[in-house]
């Protein structure tokens, strides 16, 4: 099971949100700051934070918390 | 808040700080008050570098500074560059990606004759040279080097790479204002997969890691000397274990460690090679070290290994003093400030003594695991010579050392202006000289004691000065009969108003106490006449560094009609009127 707090934490330091504004339902189209290139230093830090790799598809398509989540589940972590 | 700040450096002080990290300290220190330097930078690239720009706020707050940086739109130098002097950027990075020059340049080449690969080189080339030339108003522009996506490349691609970034070295060079680093090295370092993502390159054009972005904004932090917080001109060395292995005066000249066959002599030798490195560069050597003169001297006059001889070093402190006080007196006798030198030894004791008493000092202990010495003056050599040296300084020791002639020489006269007379000085002074651009920037941010306002400029301000007619940046060398001394002072004088006003005057402080100080206002005065003006008004702006200046318009013979509070002075004298100190001995000729 994916910690959510420790997912949020990243996603807050990478898109520079203040980790307790993210809920289960955002996602690209809510947080103002996720655009495509955020989403690609967000991936790199997860894959840094939880130790696994994202593969090609998702790395660009996984644009929402539960999304994400759901990858790194997916992947071991 | 306070705690938080020193958490959060100390975050971006460790190597290995996960990225989440980084970026959440960097968040804090942003919130919290900066009291250092504050500088804006632009990155003008072809791929998207959105994490370089945290990377390299980690590495500008490692040396105080507050970096604003300001992305470019992608692929678009020229308007970038427009943009970016249209903003006030203090620093401007240009990164070509070379496989995105044109799309999959690096594989299509092999297919691609050989004058349709040079056609296309030489369009994207001349585009980089007009960037350069939009950008000659900013303080500095450094070029990133472009790589292959290939760490060991074969055939047209590998001469290309090498060609392209030969061409970019020359245009650098042709700029005062630029500086070429390199990035294959990074990779080499890291290794491709470590540096390298193929998946965000083709998706979006983010073709690096983190841990790429963080190496080279390491580097990039080092060829800006920390984005201009530093500036190390001497190293000051120990000699027992730190140039020989062993003690001389116990072990004596054949017993101390120091040659090019075994261990640990080839590891000292080493050293002394790269020490001998620094010092062709520009970097003074001295000897700061607790020994009895004669046997320091045998080991530079006699050994059969010893690389560094006596006249490497530009001046000597051996005796049982405290090491502080003999970089105390190192630093006077060279006219240096102690925060331009790193002290080298391998006592624990004396570095700690040093960086109590004398913290602006840098210090480097030689390893305890010897085999690791050369890597450390490696990093020695990378914080003395950062980017920019200029060429006219790699003959600095020559003249520090005539310095040390003369002044041996000077004992023999009956009064000091005989002395002068002898010397044969003779002043050169240019106006406007656009070939000194990079030498007079570099004056106007190294020197500190004989400087009357202390005001900086880069070479692009000094361009932008030079390019006004009623402004005249006046550079002038000086020469005697023991050599020249190449560019060594400069004023800026502004003729727009009634009164010529002087908004500069510095200069370096070995050529201090011979009259050229004044001998340099004749032409001044000349050109104010000339133009008509009357008057002559002039400013001494105190600072903690300059007091040996604060009545230096006194003793030219300008009239002081204002003093402040912090000691400062404001003068102003009709140029008709104004007796300018002696310095008849010194010859001035108009360059």
């Amino acid at each position: 099971m994916v910690d959510p707090a420790k997912l949020k934490e990243v996603m807050a330091a990478v898109l520079e949100v203040d980790p307790s504004s993210i809920s289960d339902d955002d996602s690209m189209d809510s947080i103002e700051s996720w655009n495509s290139l955020r989403q690609m230093s967000l991936v790199l830090a997860l894959e840094e934070a939880f130790g696994i790799s994202f593969p090609d598809e998702d790395a660009a398509n996984a644009t929402s918390f539960k999304l994400l989540s759901l990858v790194l589940e997916e992947q071991g972590a | 808040m306070s705690d938080a700040r020193t958490e959060a450096l100390e975050v971006l002080r460790g190597p290995d700080a996960a990225m989440t990290d980084v970026l959440k300290a960097l968040s804090t220190l942003d919130k919290a008050e900066h009291t250092g330097r504050t500088l804006k930078l632009g990155i003008a690239a072809n791929i998207s570098v959105d994490l370089l720009a945290a990377y390299l706020r980690r590495h500008a707050y490692l040396a105080d500074v507050r970096l604003e940086v300001i992305g470019g739109s992608y692929d678009d130098l020229l308007n970038d560059v427009t943009e970016f002097v249209a903003q006030g950027v203090d620093h401007v990075l240009l990164m070509p990606f070379f496989d995105n020059l044109y799309p999959a340049w690096e594989s299509q080449l092999d297919a691609l004759a050989a004058d349709a690969q040079q056609d296309r080189m030489l369009a994207w080339l001349s585009k980089l040279k007009l960037a350069l030339d939009h950008a000659a108003s900013v303080g500095l522009v450094t070029l990133a080097g472009a790589h292959l996506w290939n760490s060991t490349p074969h055939g047209a691609a590998g001469d290309l790479v090498f060609g392209f970034n030969g061409a970019m070295k020359a245009l650098a060079g042709a700029h005062a204002n630029a500086q070429f680093v390199d990035t294959a090295g990074i990779l080499a370092q890291l290794g491709e997969k470590a540096a390298m993502d193929a998946r965000f390159y083709y998706s979006g054009k983010a073709p690096y890691t983190p841990a790429f972005f963080d190496e080279f904004a390491r580097r990039f932090a080092l060829a800006t000397r920390g984005f201009g917080s530093y500036f190390y001109k001497v190293v000051a060395l120990d000699c027992d274990n730190t140039l020989w292995g062993g003690i001389i005066g116990e072990d004596g000249l054949s017993g101390i460690a120091l040659n090019p066959y075994d261990y640990p002599g080839n590891v000292y030798w080493a050293a002394q090679h790269q020490l001998r490195q620094l010092e062709s560069q520009g970097i003074l050597l001295c000897l700061c070290t607790k020994n009895n003169p004669a046997d320091a001297d045998e080991v530079f006059a006699q050994h059969p290994h010893a690389v560094l001889r006596d006249e490497h070093f530009a001046a000597k402190k051996v005796n049982w003093e405290p090491k502080v006080a003999n970089l105390q007196a190192l630093a006077k006798e060279l006219n240096l400030g102690q925060e331009s030198f790193i002290f080298i030894d391998d006592s624990d004791f004396e570095l700690e003594a040093v960086r109590t008493q004398l913290p602006q000092v840098k210090t480097f202990r030689v390893p305890k695991k010897l085999s690791d010495y050369p890597a450390m003056l490696r990093e020695v050599a990378a914080l003395c010579l950062a980017g920019g040296l200029s060429a006219e300084s790699k003959s600095k020791t020559r003249q520090y050392k005539q310095l040390a002639v003369a002044a041996a020489e000077q004992e023999g006269f009956a009064s000091q202006e005989d002395y002068l007379r002898s010397l044969d000085l003779t002043v050169h002074i240019y106006r406007d000289a656009r070939g000194q651009i990079a030498r007079i920037a570099e004056l106007t941010q190294k020197s500190n004691q004989f400087n009357l306002t202390t005001r900086r400029y880069t070479p692009g301000e000094i361009a932008e000065l030079m390019n006004r007619p009623d402004i005249t940046v006046y550079s002038f060398d000086v020469g005697d009969r023991f050599g020249e001394c190449g560019i060594t002072g400069v004023i800026v004088v502004d003729f727009a108003a009634e009164h010529a006003a002087v908004d500069a005057f510095l200069m370096s402080c070995r050529v201090i106490g011979r009259g050229v100080e004044f001998a340099v206002w004749r032409a001044v005065l000349d050109d104010a006449r000339q133009r008509g003006k009357h008057g002559l008004s002039a400013t001494y702006l105190p600072t903690a560094k300059n007091a040996q200046v604060a009545d230096f318009f006194d003793r030219l013979g300008l009239s002081k009609v204002e003093e402040s509070d912090d000691g400062g002075g404001r003068y102003r004298t009709q140029v008709n009127d104004v007796r300018l100190a002696d310095s008849d001995w010194v010859e001035l000729i108009d360059g």
